[in-house]
């Protein structure tokens, strides 16, 4: 009874990529239960290759041929394909990986990764291609790099493919077992089946006995044993993790998670800081102090001498620039403001809050012409959004003009503008060119 | 049937001892997380408690099942129950795998294997239950009610327990003192009171001598506390004269001042801080901070010229007049801002003291 209702505890808990209606299907998950993952990949492929013969599809051709097992064709459907460039460097990337030449297929994810630096399948695939290379190091820095990522994808060829690679680690023997690469692989897999955490935190600790890269270990142990509810040993892992790698920012980060869940800000912002020291050109880590600073303990100071640095580093950062031209105006010091406005404008002239945040800045500076300019400028960037309409108004209404200000108002609020005062803005200006009935209609409806 | 055995079977036939047992020892333990009495005992009963009710469930079921007249009717029908619903599930799951690629359905395999598993389930629960009241036999039926009688005198302790804690707290009218303390350790069980109910507790250094001092924790106190945290606990005297808890709370004093020992130029902090001692009447502790904030941020005239107002409105003279006399060398510093000038004039009216509302005025000019 006990032995059924902890497999019914178990089962209740699996993703639903494990349970595929076919008897290839049942021995892949009969398999995968008991422990051979070599065996269970292996037949999920054969249900897949069955499956895709009797029409069934993932929607994407060449992904279709790449299960049916047809590599040709799937080369042929990604060139081919709708796919896209990354679709091609993907399946490419797959097929190489496929045929075992993990040195082929990095060059084709090189490509997908100079594009979009963050793909998560990409980084996958990466992974599995440098641990097929044995290279156990890079393939524990993309996979943690994919799975800071909210979402790691849905291309059922890179589970396949991983299940294999950690049924086949875990069969080896010896130095060549890699724990700390397997924890991580079974990090992963956690995700579709959370009784894959208990192996992680098993090979982890292996690991760490093993010194085979132990702050990598103990940031999986510590990810685990958060999933499980276990807080504070978490924060122990996280904090060993960085006891032994001072430098290893995604340590910091999940510390950083658990100080704020607790509410703790001063050790959140203390080692959200120390995650950007780490890595001071990543925006991952950039993003979070910034949301600290400002969100969170109201320090535009702060965010002056973060993104200072990071302007040292990169002066063309135009997300660096945009922050500190919102900084030195919530100060009060608007050419400052201006000019930061001007440089994120120079590298990304497309960007319409940029316009709206050099348009505030030369209003403040009773630039009225230049400011209306500007505000102009975001609106034809952006015609959906509301921002550079109450911004125009705003202008018009300080410089008494009135008419112009009702114009623009009107337009704010049409296009979703939810701040109170821009309505309360309207009904004043209404009041100014003395059109009463709409004056108290006004007030009525903000009632 | 007698007079007397009637009350009894009812309350035997209603199922109320069961009921009770899930019931009272969750109202003990909920009346003692509401009045906490400091105590390094009761967190360390609290699991022998869940261990104690499950048994005794057991236990009222088994001695029932045994004293059940007509039980072996009622084991044919479970064994038939077995057989079938156990060859149905097979049926079923073999047929999850199957039915779907035969038929073409795909959104048969769900309900088929879900249909597998709750039966065979259920198949499994009745068989449990029929084997172990086979096993049992008459020999062992008194031990048993012995077995129980003592369990359930642990139960009893325990929602007596709560019991006086209740009377302690709920008749204890008076305001409670806040008292500093310091979190030394937390922790916490997973209790099965019927269903499982997740306790936590921490130790305290203690507020009234050397030592410590355990309480339970709510658990959103649980989810915002961590070891080394200053907190502010509110005890209360006790109708009993047994001091008792109803909050514990971050000290947000010690808090923000740590926050801005590492973050010194950040808003929130500060301003939380003033929000801190207002709140306590801590005037002068409040204008301290308000002018530490206007020395980094003279530009935010209006958050001053509230908390300015608020000293005023609070009738704390020179408190609000030493926050005046800040702001006015940031006006004589920045002369273009008229707000503040009318800012202050209104504030110095409201003092009552206009006799110096044109100072400010003739300083800017």
């Amino acid at each position: 009874m006990l032995a059924w209702v902890l497999a019914y505890q178990h089962v209740k808990r699996m993703d639903g990529v494990w349970f595929q209606p076919s008897p290839a299907g049942a021995w892949a998950l009969a398999q995968y239960l008991a422990g051979d993952y070599v065996g269970a990949a292996r037949a999920y492929r054969t249900h897949y290759r069955e499956a895709v013969a009797s029409g069934w599809s993932s929607g994407d051709p060449a992904l279709d041929a790449l299960l049916a097992g047809d590599l040709d064709r799937a080369a042929s459907a990604a060139r081919t394909g709708t796919s896209g460039e990354r679709g091609f460097l993907l399946t490419m990337g797959d097929i190489a990986l496929e045929r075992g030449r993990p040195d082929e297929a990095m060059t084709f994810l090189r490509q997908a990764l100079q594009r979009a630096p963050d793909d998560a399948e990409a980084l996958l695939l990466a992974s599995l291609a440098h641990a097929r290379a044995d290279a156990p190091g890079e393939a524990i820095v993309d996979l943690t790099h994919a799975l800071r990522q909210s979402a790691i994808g849905a291309r059922v060829t890179i589970f396949l493919r991983i299940l294999e690679t950690t049924g086949e680690l875990a069969r080896r023997q010896g130095a060549g077992r890699q724990p700390c690469l397997l924890a991580h692989y079974h990090r992963y897999l956690a995700v579709f089946d959370a009784s894959n955490g208990r192996r992680a935190i098993g090979y982890a600790e292996q690991a760490i006995r093993a010194a085979d890269r132990p702050a990598d270990a103990y940031l999986v142990r510590g990810i685990l044993l958060d999933r499980q509810g276990q807080r504070d040993r978490a924060l122990e892992a996280f904090l060993k993790a960085l006891e032994i790698d001072p430098r290893h920012a995604e340590a910091y980060r999940w510390a950083t998670f658990i100080y704020s869940e607790r509410g703790d800000l001063r050790n959140e912002y203390r080692i959200a800081r120390a995650a950007f020291d780490a890595a001071p050109t990543d925006s991952f880590y950039l993003d979070h102090l910034d949301h600290v600073l400002m969100e969170r303990l109201g320090d535009p100071n702060g965010v002056i001498a973060v993104m200072q640095r990071v302007v040292e580093v990169d002066p063309d950062n135009v997300r660096a620039h945009d922050r500190l031209g919102y900084a030195w105006g919530f100060i009060g010091d608007q050419a400052r403001s201006m000019s930061h406005y001007q440089q994120a404008i120079r590298l990304e002239p497309a960007n319409a809050t940029l316009h709206e945040g050099l348009g505030r800045a030369l209003h403040r500076l009773h630039r009225t012409d230049e400011a209306l300019a500007a505000y102009r400028r975001a609106a034809e960037i952006a015609p959906r959004r509301y921002q550079p309409h109450t911004g125009l108004a705003s202008v018009y209404h300080d410089g008494r003009r009135y008419r112009e200000a009702i114009a623009e108002y009107e337009t704010a609020v049409r296009l979703g503008e939810p701040a109170p005062g821009t309505q309360a803005a309207l009904c004043a200006a209404y009041h100014a060119v003395s059109e009463l009935p709409r004056a108290v209609d006004c007030l009525e409806r903000r009632r | 049937m007698s007079a007397s055995a009637a009350p009894r079977l009812l309350w035997s036939w209603a199922g109320l001892p069961n009921v009770l047992l899930v019931v009272l020892p969750l109202a003990a333990l909920s009346i003692q997380m509401r009045y906490r009495i400091p105590s390094r005992y009761v967190s360390g009963v609290l699991p022998w408690i869940g261990v104690a009710l499950s048994a005794l469930s057991l236990l009222f079921f088994l001695n029932r099942l045994m004293a059940h007249s007509g039980v072996g009717g009622l084991r044919t029908t479970a064994e038939r129950f077995e057989r079938w619903s156990f060859g149905a599930s097979l049926v079923s799951f073999v047929l999850a795998f199957m039915a779907p690629a035969w038929l073409g359905s795909p959104g048969l395999f769900p309900i088929l294997l879900w249909g597998a598993v709750g039966t065979a389930s259920a198949a499994l629960l009745v068989y449990a239950c029929r084997v172990t009241a086979t096993a049992l036999s008459g020999s062992l039926t008194s031990s048993f009610r012995w077995l129980e009688r003592a369990t359930l005198l642990l139960v009893l302790v325990f929602v007596g327990h709560g019991a006086v804690t209740l009377v302690n707290g709920a008749l204890d009218f008076s305001a409670p003192i806040e008292a500093k303390a310091q979190v030394v350790a937390i922790e916490g069980v997973e209790v099965d009171l019927g269903r499982f109910v997740a306790v936590s507790w921490a130790d305290l250094r203690s507020w009234r001598a050397e030592g410590i001092e355990r309480i339970f924790l709510l658990e959103r106190e649980r989810r915002r506390m961590w070891p080394g945290q200053a907190v502010l606990v509110s005890v209360h005297p006790g109708a009993l004269g047994i001091p008792w808890v109803s909050r514990v709370i971050r000290d947000d004093e010690v808090y923000f001042r740590q926050i801005l020992e590492v973050a010194p130029t950040a808003t929130a902090p500060l301003k939380h801080l003033i929000t801190f001692y207002l709140e306590r009447q801590r005037w002068e502790d409040a204008t301290a901070v308000a002018v530490e904030y206007l020395k980094r941020y003279p530009d935010d005239y209006g958050y001053i010229g509230d908390i300015a107002a608020r000293l005023a409105a609070a009738r704390r003279t020179k408190e609000t007049l030493a926050l005046l006399e800040s702001f006015e060398k940031v006006i004589e510093e920045r002369p273009s801002y008229p707000e503040v000038q009318q800012q202050l004039h209104q504030l110095r009216q409201q003092l009552g003291q206009p006799e110096l509302v044109a100072t400010p005025t003739r300083s800017a000019l």
